[in-house]
């Protein structure tokens, strides 16, 4: 239950993460900064959810 | 020269693709649960695949470059969303709900409704919600079909019927088995076709026309559309398109249905892991595509082109690929007829399987596979009829119409969640079918009065509409929600 509590804050963080940063801080980004921001974050969660579901399933 | 080579590669594709088919019915076609759920025993791979496959789309390859060279680096985070939210999904709901199919042998996802909220009265109502909803996305299929075959000179409405021609030969042939074969095969011909089509853009076309990195940057952030490197869509907009986007997983029964397919616990964790991989690479290789490819319009066939690009943003990759080396062009070509039959095919099985199982075998005393089996191809037949009426009208972009689709399905997220973490039975039944009755009449009569793409955008009481519907499916179900089990 501790597991899933904290896979779902996680959940709801990147969500937040995903819709604030490139509105606010990364709104007027002049390069690639938005672009990476976006594949890093989609990355780690990918890799948590794999890392979550090994251990839970 | 060019719709010769097209065709050839189609013929081959489509030889590949029936053996495949026709091969997989060794893994036995007895049942209903076997045609519409692989009797339970699919492995990772193949879940993984079939997955993606279905999940990504013609919307990939012509609507998602179309919306990257439009609207810039925002298209990445308006798909990206979807994966994160699916995921998620993917590791907690997703779970229960492969648990549960096999205990109760639930074939389609408006049976498992039926259950959880004891009424198979309202297991009917979600297959009929499903064929209508489905309808559009599905045309948005064959309209990629068609606008791939338009581009070659072969025609856009004989795309549209060879279209049609697949996905009812390759559903027939073997059901799910077929399906799930083939969209292995056709996903890599998929993410195949993607990363040839970034190399060539990255390695050849671009260098050739002396665009580096800092011009593409240079270009990209001074478009007419704006600064393409920054986030150009207003938040009620990303709201509006995401927000159908986030609870697909548990939304559409084409991927609902693939949740209870994987044949153990090892399977599930793979399909996930390698959708979770697939789904990655394939999003950041698309958008790239559409960003590099506008960059360089911009820089070497001018703004007029450019302009057209932007109007008609269906027709980017069609054009894209007018400029690459012919067998690369029609490679990508058969890969996006690939990625948008695989889809197709996927959707209108799955909700043959709730016609077949909600309309008949449920209310049957003694029911007969192969009434069962008639009834699903009929509803698959009257499912491609319509949707390729609608795909030859072309009432809206590719990714307008699936987003749509998903917007008229979005009260079936909480309706579901609800439903398995609390297992109302029928003290939940009337909260269901408000919620139900509310959220799709009003995103219907939306889209009806206002066209897909206003519907999704327009905002009430500053909220955007897909967003507002998802909050009333709460607040409606929240007593259920409330009370103790």
């Amino acid at each position: 239950m501790r597991k899933l509590r904290l896979y779902l804050t996680g959940l709801m963080i990147v969500l937040i993460l995903h819709y604030l940063v490139p509105y606010t801080i990364l709104k007027e980004s002049r390069d690639f900064a938005l672009f990476f921001f976006w594949i890093a974050l989609a990355s780690l969660w990918a890799l948590a959810t794999a890392m979550y579901i090994e251990k839970r399933v | 020269m060019e719709s010769s080579l097209f065709i050839a590669m189609l013929v081959i594709y489509i030889v590949i693709g029936t053996i495949i088919a026709l091969v997989s019915r060794r893994f036995g076609v007895k049942t209903t649960a076997d045609y519409f759920v692989a009797g339970y025993r699919l492995g990772g791979f193949l879940a993984s695949m079939t997955y993606a496959a279905t999940t990504y789309s013609a919307f990939m390859m012509i609507g998602l470059v179309g919306l990257a060279y439009a609207t810039g680096v925002a298209a990445l985070g308006f798909e990206l969303a979807y994966l994160i939210a699916t995921l998620g999904l993917l590791a907690t709901v997703g779970p229960i709900i492969w648990c549960r199919a096999r205990e109760r042998r639930w074939v389609s996802p408006s049976e498992m409704l039926a259950e959880l909220y004891g009424s198979n009265v309202f297991g009917m109502i979600v297959a009929i919600l499903y064929l209508v909803a489905l309808i559009p996305y599905t045309a948005a299929q064959l309209k990629g079909i068609g606008e791939i075959f338009g581009s070659v000179g072969i025609g856009y409405e004989i795309g549209i019927v060879i279209g049609i021609a697949l996905v009812l030969l390759w559903t027939v042939i073997g059901g799910i088995w077929s399906v799930a074969t083939t969209d292995a095969y056709q996903g890599l011909w998929m993410v195949t076709a993607s990363i040839l089509t970034i190399s060539w853009l990255t390695l050849a076309l671009l260098p050739s026309n002396g665009i580096d990195v800092s011009r593409v940057v240079e270009t990209l952030t001074a478009t007419k559309s704006g600064n393409l490197l920054g986030n150009t869509w207003n938040l009620n907009v990303f709201l509006g398109f995401t927000t159908p986007w986030l609870f697909f997983a548990l939304t559409n029964p084409q991927v609902v249905q693939r949740l209870y397919m994987p044949r153990n616990e090892k399977a599930y964790r793979r399909m996930v892991q390698y959708f979770a991989l697939y789904g990655l690479l394939y999003t950041v290789i698309v958008v790239a595509i559409g960003l590099l490819f506008r960059a360089f319009v911009i820089n070497v066939l001018g703004l007029d082109v450019d302009g057209y690009l932007v109007k008609h943003r269906d027709r980017v990759t069609p054009y894209m690929l007018s400029l690459a080396p012919l067998p690369l062009a029609m490679f990508v070509m058969v890969s996006i007829v690939a990625a948008a039959v695989s889809t197709a095919n996927s959707i209108v099985l799955s909700v043959a399987s709730s016609i077949a199982r909600d309309f008949y075998e449920k209310r049957a005393a003694s029911p007969n596979p192969s009434v069962a089996r008639t009834i699903s191809v009929l509803s698959i037949v009257a499912m491609c009829i319509a949707a390729a009426s609608i795909a030859i009208a072309r009432v809206a972009f590719i990714v307008e119409l699936s987003v749509l689709s998903s917007a008229l399905l979005l009260p079936l997220a909480p309706i579901t969640i609800v439903g398995i973490y609390r297992n109302p039975g029928k003290k939940g039944l009337v909260y269901a079918y408000t919620a139900l009755i509310v959220s799709c009449l009003t995103m219907f009569t939306a889209a009806v009065l206002f066209g897909a793409k206003k519907a999704l955008v327009m905002t009430f009481l500053g909220i955007p509409l897909p967003l507002l519907t998802l909050a009333l499916s709460l607040a409606i179900l929240l007593p259920i929600m409330m009370a103790r089990r």
